[in-house]
């Protein structure tokens, strides 16, 4: 078939032809046309000379907010990764150690993760912190919130490895401790109320760790120091003496070292 | 002000001898005073009129040529506006500057919108509901069936072939008008149309067939 020819159409295909015609001849809406004509008006006057200097100004503005919001998503981000790299390993006590306390307290709780091995790890990098003087007594206040924590969570049975872990972690916590406390004795010994415990003193005795107040209640003889080594060798170099006798650095006489809260001796240099 | 050019003209012709049709529809074959172009140029001047002019000569075609498109007199009349105000926007860019030529830019607006409307999809799901409630109706079944089968079948061609198709016989333009408004020689657009109307047969005959 060439070309077609009105003829040569098939009789159906006229025919509904004819139907879409006739169909397609209904004239639109007069509220329709009313509202496309006003439609077009207004669109035609934003972009007439007044609307076109307001789009150039529009656009000027949104292109502007947009680069601010640009500016402001970027400082932010740039802040956000500048605290986290920062506040990654912050020693406790400093402002950006919540990020890291973050960080640390969504591990604990991620699934199939060994708990109390993680605690144990977090304790002894506080521990860590405080033994090189990299934060004050809130990372032992951590530590130990974290051997807590790491007790609750390890095995029932004692014999396992994370148990002797534990303990030695413990023991290291209130070694640490001790020795912060020392340093806080010695410091006040310069006013004359800081004791030095006696090196070579008593043999028994006991420090109590739970307040950095300290007082002294010396004996009066060479009683029983009672002090950690580590202690006492830092300490005999601020020696104060305070109360009795000729305890002190001689080592004969009975010191004792007491740093409980309410700065009482929970130990007492004794006539031993 | 926009001037009176000179005698009126028609711009989309006279009714296509190829297809026994009524009276010609004056919404669709509108009488010219003044040329499309001094409308359009009026138009880019931000005149009021120039725009008026405009809408009152092309809105039929463009909304006939919606409303066969889509068989829905809200989508068309939807189709129409978006034009128009799309029009707004895009007339400094018309670069055609004839008659024939701004209607088919008018068109090819059309075309754009109803693409990106996804009136295809949308047809398709219409259309058993209409062929269902043209089984129902005696009087209108076989015209609005035919008509519905006729979209449906057009939806098949390309693009190209449906343009030419609406155009020579719903908008009743003569070849040398479709030539113009798509920019194609007039033996391109006779081509057209014989592939597309092969390719309703085809296709029609199959399902009357059945």
């Amino acid at each position: 078939m060439s070309h077609h020819e009105p003829d040569a159409l098939d009789p159906r295909l006229a025919e509904a032809f004819a139907a879409l015609r006739e169909e397609s001849a209904a004239p639109a809406r007069p509220e329709a046309l009313a509202a496309a004509r006003r439609a077009m008006h207004l669109a035609a006057a934003d972009r007439g000379p007044r609307g076109r200097l307001a789009l150039a100004a529009a656009r000027i503005s949104r292109v502007l907010t947009v680069h601010r919001l640009a500016a402001g998503v970027a400082g932010a981000a740039v802040a956000v990764i500048a605290v986290s790299a920062l506040g990654w390993n912050a020693p406790a006590g400093a402002p950006l150690h919540v990020v890291q306390v973050a960080h640390e307290q969504i591990s604990l709780v991620l699934p199939g993760i060994d708990r109390a091995s993680l605690d144990l790890s977090y304790a002894e990098a506080r521990l860590e912190q405080a033994a090189t003087g990299q934060s004050d007594g809130a990372a032992l206040a951590e530590a130990q919130s974290l051997l807590d924590d790491a007790r609750d969570h390890l095995p029932a049975d004692h014999s396992a490895p994370g148990w002797q872990r534990w303990e030695d972690d413990s023991k290291r916590l209130a070694t640490v401790r001790a020795e912060e406390q020392g340093d806080d004795h010695g410091g006040a010994g310069g006013g004359g109320t800081g004791t030095t415990p006696a090196p070579g003193g008593g043999e028994r005795g006991e420090t109590s760790t739970t307040s950095t107040s300290t007082t002294a209640s010396g004996g009066d003889g060479g009683g029983g120091g009672s002090s950690s080594t580590e202690t006492q060798s830092r300490s005999s170099s601020s020696t104060t003496s305070s109360g009795g006798g000729d305890g002190g650095n001689d080592g004969s006489g009975g010191g004792s070292t007491s740093t409980t809260s309410t700065s009482t001796s929970e130990s007492s240099g004794g006539d031993h | 002000m926009l001037r009176d050019t000179g005698p009126t003209t028609r711009i989309l012709g006279g009714l296509s001898a190829d297809l026994p049709v009524d009276a010609p529809d004056s919404s669709v074959t509108p009488v010219l005073t003044t040329t499309a172009v001094a409308l359009v140029e009026a138009a880019l001047r931000g005149d009021r009129a120039g725009w008026d002019g405009l809408f009152d000569r092309f809105h039929p075609v463009v909304y006939r040529y919606a409303l066969a498109r889509t068989g829905d007199r809200s989508a068309a009349e939807e189709v129409a506006q978006e034009v128009f105000v799309a029009a707004t926007r895009t007339l400094p860019r018309l670069r055609e500057r004839s008659e024939g030529g701004i209607e088919g830019w008018f068109v090819a607006i059309a075309r754009n919108k109803l693409a990106d409307r996804g009136r295809r999809r949308a047809l398709e799901e219409r259309i058993p509901e209409s062929a269902a409630a043209a089984a129902d109706a005696a009087e209108l079944a076989t015209s609005r069936l035919a008509a519905a089968e006729l979209r449906a079948a057009m939806e098949e061609l390309t693009e190209e072939q449906r343009e030419v198709l609406l155009r020579r016989f719903v908008l009743d333009q003569s070849l040398e008008q479709v030539a113009e408004a798509t920019r194609r020689r007039v033996g391109a657009v006779k081509a057209l149309q014989h592939r597309a109307l092969a390719a309703l047969e085809r296709r029609l005959g199959r399902e009357w067939a059945r």
